[in-house]
């Protein structure tokens, strides 16, 4: 045997060893994991040798060839979702088909992948420092990887509840049906099935080695391969591999991060390559994976691809619509199983403009929305740029770069990004900053990366200013100087992991037996649902499964019943044909379905999660009524499954719509649990609490009776999280209860509503040691002043109007402003001001 | 818009644009806010055209504007002398020259506009532009509901002045604008939002000269090819980046502006009268701009220097111009000044080193900063730069010696000269091909000042600025009128001298009474625990005020926080615990007394 042939034939053998040694090791998280992943590499690989093959286009570096790779895979896997057959007996077929794939690459390849790698050490060992800094980084990168290998903790708001029992149900059972379920809303489910790839070894307790691992691992080598073909300088390659090294982790759960950045990044390589309607047939089924796995993502890849298809028609389009036909074509045909599968599941396959099985008593942006609060977010939204810091000064310098290419990828992806931004800013609002970015990661990060590999090449294709290449790299430094803080403490967190993951966790053996034994009361093959902390335990193929995930969000039509008790919603599951019901008991829930928490929430967060809070509780309620009334099959351990039985009896009309319901609940469990004094500090229905005061909070006890003296305010997110970094058992040290109040500022804007004469009260107290003197405090409503009242010697202030209806109707601004605080000698410049501590807004 | 009959329709409205805020249905706020805006932006082109036709020079747009507000300043100087000053005047008069200016030369606007909506032109400028109509647009609109905002320099209220500029036409109050630190010309450009608007919002014209010192910086950057538009977005971001601690009402922009125009106007042709009024106006703005002001009107001297009968009147141009708008404030403060007694202004002086003390400090200041300069001189050389490097050093000096004086806001000024300078770099920078070091320190620092104002936590961070701002504009949108206030003013008799220390002055009738306001920084150092303490008498006294309005305000709890036997022995309300101002309730007859206000009539025991 030659040694050509010998090189092959070892490559293919170490591709099976890898395999062999991942499925052999199952219950290794480390071990196992890192060679499955390294496996699924080269399976990925073999997967895009095919794509290659079918395509007719010449072959390409090893990343861009593994995620064209992945998004074949993705068309194949999608029509076995679309059919409910996606199971890990398909998913393992798949990988083989993969590992034939890149058997045959191998065979057949100019240059064995072994041969390529002995190349590369050559040229490192004649450049020793080069070597030695290729060697650092590539160790850097490598802990990265089998520290997302090593990874086990999950979130358990998203990735407890919904994300890991929805990947075991498809590998149990073969598709992803959970009309309950948001977040399946949101996606086609294309991250779910990738990461069935991880999950098929048969082990999920490595959530993260997908996105964090595998997808970043591909980016770099997608990167490293981009560099080379642009020969970028070995410095610039360098930066951008530590960026992304020491890059912030913005991701919170498994859900798409660096898989859509590495198929944004493989989409823009793909087009920015792509000569012939064959080659576009490759990046459209690239951009079309990439739609599979977040909906947001659509609102980038469709223009990216119009922009690209304009500049490229330019002067001649009927021909380049002729090019663009079949690949759309194909495109259109890869995305049609994603969307049964979604309209299956969700009765939508385009959300949010086709609703499905969303609550439509929800809206995405919060209310009373002003075009003044939209310019707001998105200013903010804008400057508060996340991973990269420093990214508005970037904006200008993308903006200004020439891209010489055909379809000017470069500048149709900037553009395609900042247009995505400002439709994901716009459509959902209720968000902070940070999520927006973290939607956006993906987007975001390709074009910094692109533009530091094109800008690096002095004679390519993307012309920047010499001033734009010193504010990136100065950008990139910066980036790096910033980052320095957060550094420390992830890479002390990811060795921690590494250590943990040696030993298997008993935990999940115990709490998969009290699943397997609480599934048991349960008829086999009867539907059963489900409001359980870890619903990964369950037996998927043995009963129907429904996941109740975050409930009020989606249900199937005509909609979960909610604050109504507990005869409508027993009726509508019975409906459904759901006798069983399954859920943890509030005061016995691990972490997401404990009452109290939600409770609190109620009073004492952003409206959305306000929402979320009063849906939560209402379902907990109703669920522990349904046990009153029904037969309980099981209840151990604060598991409890109930038989709704047959009947489902008369269920009394609603007959408030479900907004006022929601508002009337929390009004009425706020003097249930005896915080009516946090719900008068909330919105409400007819009532918005908006700038100029804090958010709730409460007196701190030990320095109540001298609280002149020292304004509390709530410190900061970001004050949070570096005392955090500082000292991590560190307490959050605010008092979590007390007497309820806001710290008002100068001007205090609330908006309200109402459809009759309303009772305005208002009342707090004046900081007098504060601002050293007795401020009136105006009133007015709609730029017409209401009432003017002084507070008294003790700074105690009322309000108490009546507002005509008259002066409402829509929603109204209503401001309080203290007539003055300025002092010649004195500069207030933390405006906290007084605190108020109640508020009511009713009917007269 | 790149058509012919585009450009025609926008000159069209750049004629129309400054009249609208005048129109009948423009009533909210918020519109009157932002054609307020634009109808003060056209009315200082309109002015600054009028001066550039008087000295046949050739100016653009953005460079017409400040020569605008230069000129706005030495017409109020006049008419704060001659108590005749009228915002609405000078903002009609400016819109009126603005309106003539471009429609004499419709075809010529209208052919540059078409030129400049060409694709070929608008990619480069476009992004700078829109940049500032983001950043610089919600920053002027919003400070005009700034309500929050700090009403007080380190001479007085200022929104107080500017009331007492609308109502009366003059600044001629010693105690309450002593105008030590300046000689006022900030409170007559802030007092020109009265031509459309009241007085709260004086906040707006500082914002909006952000937005003109942006303008001003990009037209002479002329972003017309990536580099120049590269240059310019950066100095976009940076600027509205920057961090400064700026919590008094001061003339921020309109010092920045100022100086960057007359930097750029010393190199103009027949400029000579310009350089005047702009120097003139940096002197009338704030003392710590005169020795800038003065080493760029030298450099304009000796640029063009030739021997006396040939320069004279280039000289006396420069010279006279400057000195015609100084003047007249020093006039109207001297005049202010002899309505008191000689003794009220040793009370309020600020104590400072001696000369010889303060002239060493200069030295040695302006000495060790001009080494900072070195990076530019070296690597863009040029004279004009150098000189501008010696301005800025002396500029820094002066503030140096402040410390020395009880005026610790001027060292606030820093920013405005650092800030210029910046500007300054980048104008001449842009215009080099090669420029390798000082690309890099711009970009290094455009990216350290984002980074910092991003990752910063205090309130002036970059985002809660905009949080602010854009919670400002909201309030534009349902401002409510001020309720009305002191109304124990009404048995006083017109014409007579009051003296006032109540929360809101802005809130008084100045043209119904001589008002003169005691609650100023310097003021309330004579308002100390105890009523023996004679000076504060001794100065209202020294005005001749014969009524005291004083609103109740919290000295007490103050002083009872500090002191916990004066909380025990003045529990109950007796003179003994009285201030030295609330004495003056105890000595004299308290003639009403409402809503926490109290009048006295202070010829009457």
């Amino acid at each position: 045997m030659s040694r050509d042939r010998a090189l092959r034939v070892s490559a293919i053998a170490i591709a099976c060893a890898l395999g062999t040694l991942g499925l052999a090791l199952r219950d290794s998280v480390i071990a196992g994991g890192c060679a499955w992943l390294a496996f699924l590499c080269l399976v990925l690989s073999g997967w895009g040798w095919l794509v290659i093959r079918a395509a007719r286009v010449d072959d390409v570096d090893f990343g861009l060839r593994a995620v064209w790779g992945a998004a074949g895979y993705l068309a194949v896997a999608g029509v076995f979702v679309a059919f409910g057959w996606c199971t890990r007996g398909v998913v393992l077929g798949l990988v083989a088909v993969g590992l034939v794939g890149f058997g045959w690459r191998e065979w057949v390849a100019s240059e064995p992948t072994l041969a390529s790698v002995a190349t590369g050490v050559r040229a490192l060992r004649a450049n020793p420092i080069a070597g030695y800094c290729a060697i650092v980084l590539a160790l850097a990168m490598l802990v990265h990887v089998v520290g997302a290998v090593a990874h086990l903790d999950r979130n358990p708001w998203d990735d407890d509840v919904a994300y890991t029992p929805l990947l075991k149900r498809l590998l149990q059972i073969g598709d992803m049906v959970e009309p309950f379920s948001f977040r399946r809303l949101a996606a086609y489910g294309g991250q779910t099935v990738l990461q069935a790839l991880v999950g098929a070894r048969g082990n999920l307790a490595s959530v993260h080695a997908f996105d964090q691992g595998l997808c970043f691992l591909l980016f770099v080598l997608t990167l490293v391969g981009h560099a080379r073909s642009r020969r970028t300088p070995a410095f610039w390659l360098a930066l951008c591999v530590i960026l992304l090294a020491l890059v912030p982790d913005t991701s919170i759960n498994t859900a798409s991060y660096w898989s859509g950045a590495v198929c944004f990044y493989a989409l823009y390589r793909s087009l920015a390559r792509a000569e012939s309607s064959r080659d576009l047939v490759v990046a459209l089924v690239v951009a079309a994976a990439t739609c599979t796995l977040r909906m947001n993502y659509i609102a980038v890849v469709v223009p990216f691809l119009a922009i690209v298809f304009v500049f490229r028609a330019r002067g001649a389009w009927r021909a380049e619509l002729r090019a663009w036909r079949a690949p759309i074509a194909v495109a259109a045909v890869y995305l049609v199983p994603w969307a049964i599968a979604s309209f299956v599941a969700c009765h939508t396959f385009l959300y949010p403009f086709m609703a499905g099985t969303w609550n439509r008593a929800l809206p995405l942006q919060p209310s009373g929305w002003a075009w003044s609060d939209e310019l707001y977010f998105i200013v903010w939204s804008c400057i508060e740029s996340q991973p990269i810091i420093v990214l508005p000064l970037l904006f200008p310098v993308f903006a200004l770069a020439s891209d010489s290419r055909r379809g000017r990828p470069f500048s149709a992806l900037f553009v395609a990004g900042t247009l995505g931004f400002l439709a994901l800013a716009h459509s959902f609002s209720s968000a902070d900053a940070f999520t927006i970015w973290r939607y956006a990661f993906g987007s975001v990060i390709v074009t910094v990366i692109a533009f530091a590999i094109e800008a690096g090449d002095d004679d390519g294709p993307v012309r920047t200013t010499p001033l734009g290449r010193w504010v990136m790299l100065a950008a990139l430094l910066v980036q790096l100087v910033l980052a320095r803080t957060g550094v420390m403490h992830r890479y002390s967190e990811l060795f921690h992991d590494l250590s943990e993951a040696r030993h298997t966790a008993p935990a999940s053996a115990f709490e998969g037996r009290r699943y397997a034994d609480m599934q048991a009361s349960v008829p086999r093959g009867a539907r059963l649902a489900v409001l359980l902390d870890d619903p990964v335990f369950l037996d998927f193929a043995r009963n129907d499964i429904f996941n109740l995930d975050t409930p009020g969000f989606a249900s199937p039509p005509p909609g979960m019943p909610a604050f109504v008790g507990a005869a409508p919603a027993r009726a509508y599951l019975l409906d459904l044909g759901i006798r069983y019901v399954a859920f943890v008991q509030p005061d016995r829930s691990r972490y997401f379905y404990r009452r109290d928490f939600w409770v609190y929430r109620t009073f004492n967060d952003y409206e959305i999660f306000r929402i979320m809070s009063a849906y939560m509780v209402d379902m907990i309620d109703t669920l522990l009524e349904l046990q009153r009334s029904s037969t309980v099959l099981y209840d151990r351990d604060g598991v409890i499954v109930i038989d709704l039985g047959t009947d489902a009896g008369a269920a009394p009309p609603a007959l408030a719509p479900e907004e006022v319901r929601r508002d009337n609940f929390v009004r009425a469990l706020a003097e249930r649990e005896g915080v009516i004094g946090e719900w008068m500090l909330n919105s409400r229905k007819d009532l918005l609490f908006l700038d100029g005061m804090s958010t709730p909070m409460y007196l701190e006890p030990e320095i109540e009776h001298r609280w002149f003296e020292v304004v509390p305010t709530e410190p900061s997110e970001r004050d949070k999280k570096k005392d955090k970094d500082k000292d991590p058992t560190k307490k959050d040290e605010w008092p979590q209860h007390g007497t309820p109040v806001r710290y008002m500022h100068r001007r205090v804007h609330f908006r309200v509503r109402g459809g009759s004469d309303m009772h305005l009260v208002l009342r707090g107290h004046i900081n007098l040691s504060l601002i050293y003197t007795h401020p009136r405090l105006d009133v007015s409503l709609a730029g017409a002043p209401l009432a003017s009242v002084t507070a008294d010697e003790h700074g105690e202030f009322a309000i108490d109007v009546v507002v005509p209806v008259g002066a409402l109707g829509g929603w109204r601004d209503l401001y309080i402003i203290f007539n003055t605080v300025g002092q010649p000698e004195l500069d207030v410049s933390d405006l906290k001001i007084a605190r108020l501590e109640e508020v009511r807004w009713e009917p007269r | 818009m790149g058509t012919p009959l585009g450009a025609r329709t926008l000159t069209v409205l750049v004629i129309v644009a400054p009249w609208l805020v005048w129109l009948p249905n423009v009533q909210g706020t918020l519109a009157v806010a932002v054609l307020g805006a634009i109808a003060l932006a056209g009315a200082f082109h309109g002015w600054g055209r009028l001066v550039a036709r008087l000295a046949r020079c050739e100016l653009g747009a953005a460079l017409a504007i400040w020569w605008g507000i230069a000129a706005v300043l030495a017409l109020s100087g006049l008419g704060i002398a001659l108590h005749v000053y009228d915002p609405r005047a000078l903002v009609i008069g400016g819109a009126v020259a603005h309106a003539i200016e471009v429609a004499l030369a419709f075809d010529g606007t209208a052919r540059a506009l078409e030129q400049a909506l060409r694709w070929e032109r608008v990619r480069y400028w476009i992004v700078p532009f829109g940049l500032v109509v983001v950043l610089g647009g919600l920053r002027a609109v919003g400070a005009a509901g700034s309500v929050g905002a700090r009403p007080f320099d380190d001479d007085g209220h200022v929104i107080a002045q500017v009331k007492r500029l609308l109502d009366t036409g003059a600044l001629a109050d010693p105690i309450g604008y002593a105008r030590e630190a300046q000689l006022g010309g900030h409170a007559v450009l802030a007092g020109l939002v009265g031509a459309f608007g009241d007085a709260r919002s004086a906040h707006a014209v500082d914002a909006l000269a952000f937005v003109l010192v942006l303008v001003l910086a990009l037209a002479e950057l002329r972003p017309r090819d990536a580099a120049s538009a590269t240059w310019s977005s950066l100095l976009v971001i940076g600027m509205s980046a920057t961090i400064i601690h700026w919590p008094d009402f001061t003339p921020q922009w309109l010092a920045v502006g100022l100086l960057l125009a007359l930097y750029v106007t010393t190199d103009r042709a027949r400029g000579a009268l310009g350089v005047g009024l702009l120097a003139g106006g940096a002197c009338v703005l704030r003392d710590e701009l005169v020795p800038v002001a003065c080493v760029l009107l030298a450099y304009a001297w000796w640029r063009e220097r030739a021997p006396w009968h040939v320069d004279r009147a280039r000289v006396l141009a420069l010279v006279v111009t400057a000195a015609a708008v100084v003047v007249p404030y020093v006039l109207a403060r001297h005049a202010a000044w002899a309505s008191v007694d000689r003794s009220a202004r040793a009370l309020v002086e600020p104590a400072h080193a001696g000369f010889i003390a303060r002239l060493a400090l200069f030295v040695v200041v302006a000495a060790a900063s001009l080494p900072l300069l070195w990076l530019p001189w070296r690597e863009l050389g040029g004279t004009r730069l150098r000189w501008f490097g010696v301005a800025a050093a002396c500029g820094f000096a002066t503030i140096a010696i402040a410390p020395a004086t009880e005026r610790p806001i001027a060292a606030h000024y820093v920013w405005a000269i650092a800030l210029a300078g910046f500007d300054v770099l980048a104008i001449e920078a842009a215009s080099r091909r090669e420029l390798v070091r000082v690309a890099f320190v711009a970009a290094a620092l455009a990216c350290v000042l984002v980074g910092e104002s991003r990752s910063s936590t205090v309130h002036q961070a970059f985002w809660l600025r905009y949080y602010d701002l854009l919670h400002d504009i909201a309030y534009l949108r349902a401002a409510a009128p001020e309720p009305p206030a002191y109304d124990v003013l009404a048995v006083v008799p017109p014409g007579e001298t009051v003296a006032v220390w109540v929360s809101r002055p802005e809130l008084l009738d100045y043209a119904r009474n001589r008002i003169v306001d005691l609650r100023t920084r310097r003021t309330a150092r004579l308002r100390v625990p105890g009523p023996y303490d004679r000076r504060l008498e001794e100065l209202v006294a020294a005005t001749r005020a014969r009524w005291l309005v004083l609103e109740t305000d919290d000295a007490y709890v103050q002083r009872a926080n500090d002191n916990s036997i004066y909380e025990l022995a003045c529990a109950r309300d007796r003179e003994l615990c009285a201030d030295s101002l609330e004495a003056l309730a105890y000595r004299h007859r308290v003639v009403a007394e409402h809503d926490g206000v109290k009048l006295i009539a202070l010829r009457e025991p």
